[in-house]
């Protein structure tokens, strides 16, 4: 067989081989090589750094919630977070350091690639925290904002096969997770920025203004009715409404209150609103155990019933009446004469009165002339003599008439007036005399007018009647004046002037007493005359009575009026009341200079407390107090709901220890502080006296004699200043009676009698008020069979009481009425402590009326509006109320969770800590949510004697934690 | 060189190399019939919520919520150690997200062969004759892992009080026991565990102590774990690192019939 020339099989085999494995391998590495392995690994690797990371921040977000941070720490990883914002900033590092644990171990391998994620390393430096803090971008995402968006710099996907790296890619990626961090924080902070808001903005001040006004006013009232009450705002009402209000708050903030809290509030309300009005005193644990633990027999809901001042209960506006009365009384008093000179009987005189005037008119009618100038050429003129006569015939009578004047008399004359002219000539020694004669004529007509004496206001009279017969006698008087008709013609017609008037004055067509009576029946129309005005402004000098008033009465003017014709009857009764009105307006003129001194000092007072901007805001705030309702809050979940859990529940003002609570710590807290000053504790405290001297009429440094003798009167024998004070007191009302016995001597009472009529035999202090508050006249007036009528005789005797208590003699000096009620306050303040101990505020005041009787409740109190004698509208009082709290504890819930537990939010004071490579370092505190305000309560009371405000001797009171 | 035997190593050669081809090419489309990835990234990606107890819900992923919900569901020597409805309730809701013909199966367990561990699964079995792709996920567990430990001892007790504070975050689960609403629900969960460790808690619960509790709870966990890990590493001696107690593992099958 030949074989050269063939190829061997093996050869063959070996090309076939050799191409078998050439395809193998590229078929085989052409899949693995190229990009959709790298692709799908990476997407791999993106999906799976996806979930790592939502599962990060929401980790991240519900510890930041737990343990957030408010105040950041000294240490490296507290420096970083921006101290405006440290709760997002340590989120932010919370999240990174949390992805970047997470990412490290993240892979996917599709085939030979595997990509893994990472995130740059974080050097334990402020620097690097920082620089981790800025590769997170955090922001509240969604409807209502409940969830977190979050993107994240610079997560890396590196690509390798067999450790040979092959691509990386930076993302930055992009997600939202639905947790409510964010929403809880910001909640929390805006709930905390409610309860410290000062009372121009929304929050706590305005819900505790609104909630101590009911309790203030209803209280006031109640104490000046006559209620037992010495504390009118004590410390446990400001703690009652600031918890209320910290509860509305809550539900405004979060949609629920701690339901705790309504338990509490209900429970301290039933105590204040059935059993007593709390004082500031006394008591704490049995109160602790009330609105903390009692609470809880009330059962879980709130009781439908909910006290004075809480928020269901709205008060209505209150409102100070003013009215005219007293100044209508005065001003009647002024116009008949009871206090100077008789004005209505100068009036009715005017009214009757008639003035006359003579009036002339004259007629030039004719001119003639005889006799020579001048005897001829040539002569010279060496003198002039000219003499002039009047000649003055009676022709008749009818002379000129005026409108509006009535003609009494006339006369109708010729007149002559006769001008001879005698010249004296000289030529060469020769003298000549020549004589010239002008004759004029008039006709003159003259006429004796008469007239009622004009009065503003009224009309002209017709003088008629027995107005006529003194129209006569002015117009004859007149005649006279220019010394008769004749004469007049004849100055008439030289042209000189002819004036006289003169004035008679006819009886009265009308008795007084009629006229006096119409009067009496304006001043009973004006004295009615009322106006009501918004308490508040009223007592913070706002709004002003006195000047109300004026214009109230200019606009009733007309009606007080009446249609008068001519007759001296309507035109008297007219006169009449225009002459009371006057009176009446200068009186409540008066008031209004006063009344504006008075507002600028309650302005200043106010002002040194509270800034009147402030307290308008207060004001505000009690007008406008309104629950919102709670809006739903949507989140990717559905209906995100809160719940706030407080400790305490009820912030008190007395002790709580911690444990109670379970708050973190030992010891116990005062979990609120309040201080209220009230600050009219007596009409003539320091701050009021200083509107005292606004008033011109009110001397400085005294105080009214009923201030002293009440004063006088709740002292005991002995206390210091007592004896001064009784010395004054006596020397003021010596003065006041010396004045009104005088007054009566002035009206024709005998000297003994007036003497013995005023005299009251009783102690100093009760001399004293009676003769202050009128007790002692009308007495007198009884008694005195005088001439004068009794109602007159009071009238007149009132008149000169208000007067005379205005005179600085009449008035004690100020420094020791105020000793003297400092000194008494303190003593019985004393004695009362020791009564005082269950708290129990009528308990108290039996205690307090068994040991001092009514001795100090009859201390008035507050700032009298207007504290002219005699017109006094009301009493107010101011309480500036300051508080201050903490909660121990402030948590939100809500109902999202990790199957665990449930996501909460939680501010207890606690030390936030970041894990960091293993080391574990201080990132920050979570503050404990602080509570605190200031406002001020108006209450304004209608006059009388004890007024309103504080009378337990403590004008401040302070709660026992205030301070510490 | 005789023609048979060159022949033969033709013959040989032509062999190998239809050997090597047909070993090396693939077939057809053998990476795209089934394909597990999408089903896993979509467990990654899509947020559902899932109700837990008490009025309160979940949100988050699949993998967030199958990863807590193993946790949670976990067993000690086949008991669970809280009543939780939020497994079932995860598994409910994972399998009306997920397409047919997908099996989820997550497992957590601290150490090889613990006697504590949690399992969950979710679809149908695939049947053995169906083509199936597997997707491999790892979540984190949230629990703290221990750092190398040093001894059994010390690794039994960082796993156990890992595990009771992931079950009883201390804050959170105070704020439940302090707040009356939630003060009894608290209370139960913290007894059905209790008992079942053999542990007293009640007067850390009176006292709204989480931390004396759930360390009670950690003493009675990481004794029965230690008793464990001694009688299993007799032989081996070695100590398990905590890497497998952070981690969730979720494994997706998808298959094609």
């Amino acid at each position: 067989m030949n074989d050269r020339g063939r190829v061997p099989f093996a050869l063959v085999g070996v090309l076939l081989l050799l191409t078998s494995t050439t395809l193998a391998a590229t078929t085989v590495v052409q899949p693995s090589d190229g990009t959709p392995a790298i692709e799908d690994a990476m997407d791999g690797a993106a999906a799976a750094a996806l979930t790592e990371l939502r599962g990060a921040a929401d980790t991240a977000a519900t510890n930041a919630a737990i343990d957030p941070v408010t105040e950041p720490a000294d240490t490296p990883a507290g420096r970083a977070l921006n101290g405006s914002k440290p709760f997002r900033d340590a989120l932010r590092l919370r999240l990174y350091l949390r992805a970047a644990d997470r990412l490290d171990g993240v892979e996917a391998t599709r085939g030979a690639v595997t990509v893994s994620a990472s995130l740059p390393a974080v050097e334990p430096t402020t620097k690097g925290y920082r620089a981790a803090i800025e590769r997170v971008d955090i922001g509240r995402a969604g409807e209502d904002e409940a969830a977190m968006a979050v993107e994240i710099d610079g997560v890396n996907f590196a690509a390798t096969r067999d450790g040979r790296a092959l691509r990386s890619v930076e993302r930055s990626p992009t997600f939202v997770v639905s947790n409510p961090a964010l929403l809880l924080h910001d909640r929390t902070e805006r709930f905390e920025t409610r309860a410290n808001a000062p009372v121009l903005q929304r929050g706590l001040g305005r819900r505790v203004t609104a909630r101590l006004y009911p309790i203030a006013w209803v209280r006031g009232y109640a104490q000046y009715g006559g209620a037992p009450i010495s504390t009118v705002l004590g410390t446990r009402h400001v703690e009652l409404a600031t918890n209320d209000a910290l509860l509305a708050e809550q539900r405004a903030t979060f949609g629920e209150a701690d339901p705790n809290g309504h338990r509490g509030v209900a429970a301290a309300g039933r105590r204040i609103a059935t059993t007593d009005a709390l004082v500031g005193v006394g008591g704490d644990k049995e109160w602790t155990d009330t609105v903390l633990k009692g609470a809880d027999a009330l059962g879980p809901a709130p009781p439908p019933e909910q006290p004075v001042g809480t928020w269901r209960e709205e008060p209505d506006t209150p409102v100070v009446t003013a009215d005219i009365d007293t100044s209508a009384d005065r001003a009647f008093a002024d116009t008949i004469g009871v206090t100077g000179p008789d004005r209505l009987e100068e009036r009715i005189d005017r009214v009757h009165t008639v003035e006359a005037r003579i009036a002339t008119t004259t007629a030039f009618r004719d001119r003639s002339r005889r006799g020579d100038r001048s005897p001829g050429y040539g002569w010279t003129l060496t003198s002039v003599d000219t003499d002039e006569s009047v000649d003055a015939d009676r022709a008749g009578s009818g002379g000129p008439s005026a409108t509006g004047w009535t003609t009494v008399d006339t006369g109708r004359y010729d007149v002559t007036v006769t001008r001879t002219t005698i010249r004296d000539w000289e030529k060469d020694n020769e003298t000549e005399s020549t004589t010239s004669v002008t004759e004029r004529s008039y006709r003159v007509r003259i006429a004796a007018q008469a007239r009622t004496v004009p009065m503003k206001g009224v009309p002209d009279g017709r003088v008629d009647g027995h107005l006529s017969r003194a129209a006569d006698r002015a117009g004859r008087r007149a005649i006279r004046d220019v010394g008769g008709f004749e004469d007049a013609a004849k100055a008439a017609a030289t042209g000189e002037s002819v004036r006289a008037t003169a004035t008679a004055t006819a009886g009265w067509s009308i008795d007084r007493s009629t006229v006096e009576a119409d009067i009496g029946t304006v001043r009973d129309r004006v004295s009615d005359v009322s106006l009501t005005l918004p308490a508040p402004s009223v007592g913070t000098g706002r709004a002003d009575p006195a000047e109300r008033l004026r214009d109230e009465f200019d606009g009733m003017r007309g009606e007080l009026l009446i249609e008068a014709d001519r007759s001296a009857h309507e035109r008297t009764i007219q006169a009449g009341r225009l002459t009371y009105m006057g009176a009446l307006d200068s009186e409540l003129d008066r008031r209004v200079s006063a009344s504006d001194g008075t507002n600028a000092g309650i302005e200043d007072a106010l002002g040194e407390y509270l800034g009147t901007d402030r307290l308008d805001g207060a004001l505000a705030a009690h007008r406008g107090a309104s629950r919102p309702d709670a809006e739903p809050i949507a989140d990717p979940a559905g209906n995100l709901s809160l719940a706030v859990e407080t400790a305490p529940s009820y912030l008190t003002t007395s002790g709580v220890t911690r444990d109670r609570i379970d708050a973190r710590g030992g010891g116990s807290v005062y979990p609120l502080s309040t201080k209220t000053v009230s600050v009219f504790s007596s009409p003539h405290s320091q701050v009021a006296s200083g509107i005292f001297d606004r008033i011109p009429f009110l001397s400085t440094g005294r105080v009214s004699l009923s201030t002293a003798a009440r004063t006088l009167d709740a002292m005991r024998p002995g206390m210091s200043k007592y004896d001064e004070l009784e010395t004054e007191v006596e020397d003021a009302a010596d003065h006041v009676r010396g004045e009104l016995v005088a007054d009566l001597v002035d009206s024709g009472v005998p000297e003994h009698e007036a003497e013995a009529a005023l005299r009251v035999h009783a102690p100093a202090a009760e001399e004293a008020l009676m003769l202050t508050n009128g007790t002692t006249i009308e007495r007198a007036a009884a008694s005195i069979d005088g001439p004068p009528t009794r109602e007159r005789i009071e009238l007149r005797l009132e008149t000169t009481l208000d007067s005379t208590l205005e005179d600085d003699a009449a008035r004690p000096p100020e420094p020791t009425t105020t000793a003297a009620q400092r000194g008494a306050k303190n003593e019985y303040g004393e004695e009362l402590e020791d009564v005082l101990a269950d708290g129990i505020e009528s308990g108290a005041e039996r205690a307090r009326v068994r040991l001092l009787g009514d001795r100090l409740g009859a201390v008035p109190a507050g700032l009298p509006i207007l504290p002219v004698p005699g017109y006094w509208f009301a009493t107010a009082n101011v309480w500036y109320v300051s508080l201050s709290g903490q909660y121990e504890r402030f948590a939100v819930r809500t109902n999202r969770g990790d199957g665990a537990a449930t996501m909460a939010y939680l501010r207890d004071g606690r030390t936030a800590w970041v894990t960091h490579d293993g080391d574990i370092e201080r990132l920050g505190t979570a503050e404990r949510v602080t509570v605190r305000t200031r406002t001020a309560v108006v209450v304004v009371v209608p006059p009388g004697p004890r007024g309103v405000g504080d009378t337990d001797g403590k004008p401040i009171k302070r709660s026992p934690g205030w301070g510490s | 060189m005789s023609t048979v035997l060159d022949v033969t190593i033709c013959l040989v050669l032509v062999g190998v190399a239809i050997g090597t081809l047909a070993v090396a090419v693939p077939e057809e489309g053998w990476r795209s019939t089934v394909d597990s990835d999408p089903s896993a990234v979509s467990v990654g990606t899509v947020t559902a919520t899932v109700p837990v107890e008490d009025g309160h819900e979940s949100h988050g992923t699949l993998a967030q919520h199958l990863a807590r919900a193993t946790v949670l569901a976990a067993v000690l020597d086949g008991d669970r150690l809280v009543p939780s409805s939020y497994p079932a309730a995860t598994r409910r809701v994972v399998g009306y997200r997920t397409a047919d013909r997908v099996r989820i199966t997550t497992r957590w367990v601290p150490y090889p062969e613990a006697p504590l561990e949690g399992e969950i699964t979710v679809g149908p079995i695939p049947p053995s004759t169906a083509d199936v792709a597997a997707t491999r996920l790892t979540v984190d567990s949230g629990l703290s892992t221990p750092e190398s430990p040093e001894s059994t001892e010390s690794f039994a007790t960082a796993v156990a009080e890992a595990y009771i504070r992931r079950l009883f975050p201390p804050e959170r689960t105070r704020l439940r026991l302090v707040d009356p609403r939630t003060a009894a629900q608290g209370a139960d969960r913290y007894r059905s565990i209790a008992e079942l460790l053999a542990v007293d808690v009640d007067d850390a619960i009176v006292d709204a102590s989480p931390r004396l509790a759930n360390e009670r709870l950690a003493a009675g966990l990481a004794g029965r774990l230690e008793a464990d890990l001694r009688s299993d590493s007799s032989a081996s001696e070695t100590v398990p690192d905590g890497t497998a107690s952070g981690r969730v593992e979720i494994v997706v099958r998808r298959w094609e019939p």
